[in-house]
């Protein structure tokens, strides 16, 4: 039927179309080839940057319109303990990184220690985020209590989801820690990292001073 | 794409080690930014955190994500990333 | 047509174009009752009209979904469907369940829930149908051969049936029935369908374009993942007002301007392989409505849906001629021009008739998008108009009512257009062609 008319043929930029005579290999800048890990893993992190970016600018936004409301609400923030958990993620994600350098050596057993060690800060990253929403919780505060909690709750909740999340893929990396899976697994928890990176300081630093 | 080498740029571990401690001065400098209580430091300290925040995600999407060979998506990732904060600061800094 | 049991996808093809031409007939009838409300009030009343207009276009909808898996899987999977019969029941199932509840509703026997007024039993033949379907295509796709194409046709057709089983719930707690109702209408449209979306549009192009498979099944499962990032928690632009916590208003906003995204990439995937493939497939037709397809949804449903969906704009524009402006223009461009983009392509091929003149196909297409088009603005600015009359100066509805009467006018004219594309697509469809153009001998790699 169509096959009868043309065959399929290669693919190549329309540089080239215009000159059929040369054949060449260039890709597009934008190919999800050449970066490291399951191509997927990319659009993921580009739509969470987006989801989470969204989200900061709700929040600047609504506390331009209500200053009052979350300056009062600032004053309650724990800095010191979502600075420390800054380090923690941090460090996690440097343990993490370290793992894949120990898994493209082909060293597992240095692999998977280095995937505990990512894991433990990552657990501890969790229990210090519990405990700040359980000071939260103490003062009577809840998701519902004004745009300032219902937005920090959800960010860093969406945020602490991702955590756990990607300890569950560390432990997965753990029990089957190819170079593939790491580069995949590990890019996720750097995303986190990332994601982390933005919030801190809008949700904690901007704004406190002032 | 399974069979290929690693895409991911050789980085000794000396180098994570330099980004780490980059990353974690880059944190108390501007957790000490916050710190600030008055004059003209303190009201644009939310502009100069988002520029820390820019370096530190430049780190992270290169040492720790590996995106020294595109550099495309590594400029596009930084810039959308940068863009985001220093419009939450701008917002933030003129209250 | 390489097997010969994709003769199927014929007979649903039929079925959903007649099913296309009473649901825009009633669209029609439903538009004049408009500009004169009391036209066949005995009769037909307003809310019948729109039942069947809505109803008539989901049945459709899924009756080209069905001819187009049966159509396009024996290809992919590289052998003939797992049984012909079963699919033969399947269609009888379906045309009985769809007229039985078109003659129940002029009858007055409907369940009332707005899209899921069908009668229980009516509902019962859906599932069965789907089931029937799912259980034929399922089995030939894991027989042979598993493509990117029907991987996600599958998980897209599967979540379809899935989901529609919440319409069984009617909780008497009218939140909570309202909260499931999304998972029925908008996990279909935002979430599921946009899989079967991708996956169809991707196979056309694959087949009129030449691009290589590995470059189409990228595509596809980006905008997959990137559909189903954005939509499921995009539910949430519909939890602000009926009752769920108000923390939806956040979730909804943010998650549910994302769904631009998957739109906008499935026009850059239609347009680039259209632009990449060197084939000069002969059926021109079937590009434009596949091109036309993506574009029309990312105006429909991205950039028209994206207007009303941040909750601080909903929270004025909710319920006014603003949703009727969006949906139609969704409707039309992703699955409607869906449907009519395989159908161009696949019906000549069933009927043995290309290579083939489509003018009048494409006339159609210029006729209903134009229609459309121009639907869509004259809603949209009689919905400003409409919340500004209504929800910032607080006027009485009817009043308001009374005063977009024009916009109204001119929305039966641009119903009128469409309707006589629609119907001028179906006559191109089944005339048979006399006059004959060439395939493309002339140039395979245009010059710039």
């Amino acid at each position: 039927m169509t096959q009868k008319r043309a065959d399929a043929m290669a693919v190549e930029g329309p540089h080239i179309a215009s000159k059929p005579g040369r054949s060449s290999k260039r890709q597009s800048p934008w190919s999800l080839e050449k970066l490291p890990g399951d191509p997927m893993m990319w659009i993921l992190i580009v739509s969470e940057i987006f989801v989470f970016g969204g989200a900061l600018w709700a929040f600047a936004i609504s506390e331009m319109l209500h200053p009052d409301i979350f300056r009062e609400a600032r004053a309650h923030l724990n800095i010191p303990i979502a600075t420390l958990n800054t380090l923690i993620l941090l460090t996690s994600g440097f343990i993490a990184a370290i793992a894949v350098r120990y898994a493209n050596s082909g060293n597992l057993r240095m692999t998977r220690l280095s995937l505990l060690g990512a894991g433990i800060l990552g657990i501890l990253f969790m229990l210090l985020k519990i405990m700040e929403y359980w000071q939260k919780f103490e003062m009577g505060v809840g998701l519902e209590t004004n745009s300032f909690y219902t937005l920090y709750f959800l960010v860093t909740g969406f945020h602490l989801a991702h955590v756990v999340f990607g300890l569950i893929i560390l432990a997965i990396l753990a029990v089957w820690p190819s170079k593939d899976n790491l580069e995949t697994g590990t890019a996720f928890w750097h995303m986190v990292d990332l994601i982390w990176l933005m919030i801190f300081p809008v949700f904690y630093l901007m704004g406190v001073g002032l | 794409m399974n069979a290929q080498p690693s895409k991911m740029p050789g980085i000794k571990i000396a180098d994570l080690l330099k980004a780490w401690v980059m990353l974690v001065s880059l944190t108390l400098a501007s957790f000490a930014m916050s710190y600030l209580e008055a004059g003209f430091l303190a009201k644009i300290s939310p502009l100069i955190i988002a520029v820390m925040i820019l370096l530190k995600s430049r780190i992270i999407l290169t040492r720790y994500l590996g995106l020294m060979q595109t550099s495309a998506w590594y400029m596009m990732l930084s810039a959308t990333i940068f863009i985001i904060i220093v419009i939450c600061a701008g917002m933030l800094a003129t209250l | 047509m390489k097997y010969s049991s994709q003769k199927v996808a014929l007979w649903y093809f039929i079925v959903a174009l007649v099913l296309f031409a009473a649901q825009v007939t009633f669209g029609l009838l439903a538009g004049y009752i408009y500009v004169a409300p009391n036209f066949l009030s005995e009769l037909v009343p307003f809310n019948i009209a729109r039942m069947i207009h809505t109803n008539a276009l989901i049945v459709w909808l899924i009756c080209g979904f069905f001819g187009a898996a049966y159509y396009l899987i024996p290809e992919e999977a590289e052998r003939e469907i797992h049984s012909v019969k079963l699919a033969y029941i399947q269609l009888v199932i379906w045309v009985v369940g769809s007229g039985g509840a078109v003659i129940s509703y002029l009858f007055r026997v409907h369940e009332g829930r707005e899209f899921l007024e069908q009668p229980l039993w009516v509902k019962l033949g859906i599932v069965v149908a789907a089931l029937m379907f799912l259980y034929n295509v399922s089995m030939t796709v894991l027989k042979g051969r598993k493509t990117t194409i029907s991987n996600v046709l599958l998980l897209g057709l599967w979540g379809l049936a899935v989901f529609f089983l919440f319409a069984f719930y009617n909780s008497v707690n009218l939140a909570i029935d309202k909260m499931y109702w999304w998972y029925v209408v908008h996990l279909w449209v935002e979430g599921v369908w946009e899989l079967i979306m991708v996956s169809i549009l991707g196979f056309l192009l694959l087949k009129l374009t030449g691009v290589d498979r590995e470059v189409i099944d990228k595509w596809i499962y980006a905008i997959a993942a990137l559909a189903l990032f954005s939509g499921v928690l995009g539910t949430g632009h519909h939890y602000y007002w009926i009752g769920t916590p108000g923390y939806w208003q956040w979730i909804g906003s943010i998650f549910s301007t994302l769904e631009v995204a998957p739109f906008f990439a499935m026009v850059v995937f239609s347009f680039v392989m259209v632009w990449k493939g060197r084939r000069d497939h002969p059926n021109k037709a079937a590009i434009l409505w596949a091109l036309g397809c993506a574009t029309m949804a990312f105006f429909g449903a991205g950039v028209w849906g994206f207007l009303h969906t941040l909750s601080s704009v909903n929270y004025l524009t909710h319920g006014t001629q603003v949703t009727p402006a969006h949906g139609h223009m969704a409707f039309f461009g992703a699955y409607v021009s869906l449907n009519l983009a395989i159908i161009t392509y696949a019906m000549p091929i069933l009927l043995k008739r290309e290579p083939y003149n489509q003018v009048l196909n494409m006339i159609s297409f210029w006729l209903m998008t134009g229609g459309m088009a121009f639907m869509t603005f004259v809603l949209t600015f009689a919905g400003v108009v409409q919340t500004h009359l209504q929800r910032v100066m607080g006027e009485y509805f009817m009043d308001v009512q009374d005063q977009l009467i024009f916009f109204y006018w001119m929305r039966l004219g641009s119903g009128v257009i469409f309707v006589i594309g629609a119907l001028l697509f179906i006559y191109a469809m089944a005339k048979p062609q006399k006059e004959l153009i060439e395939s493309g001998a002339q140039e395979v790699a245009p010059a710039e």
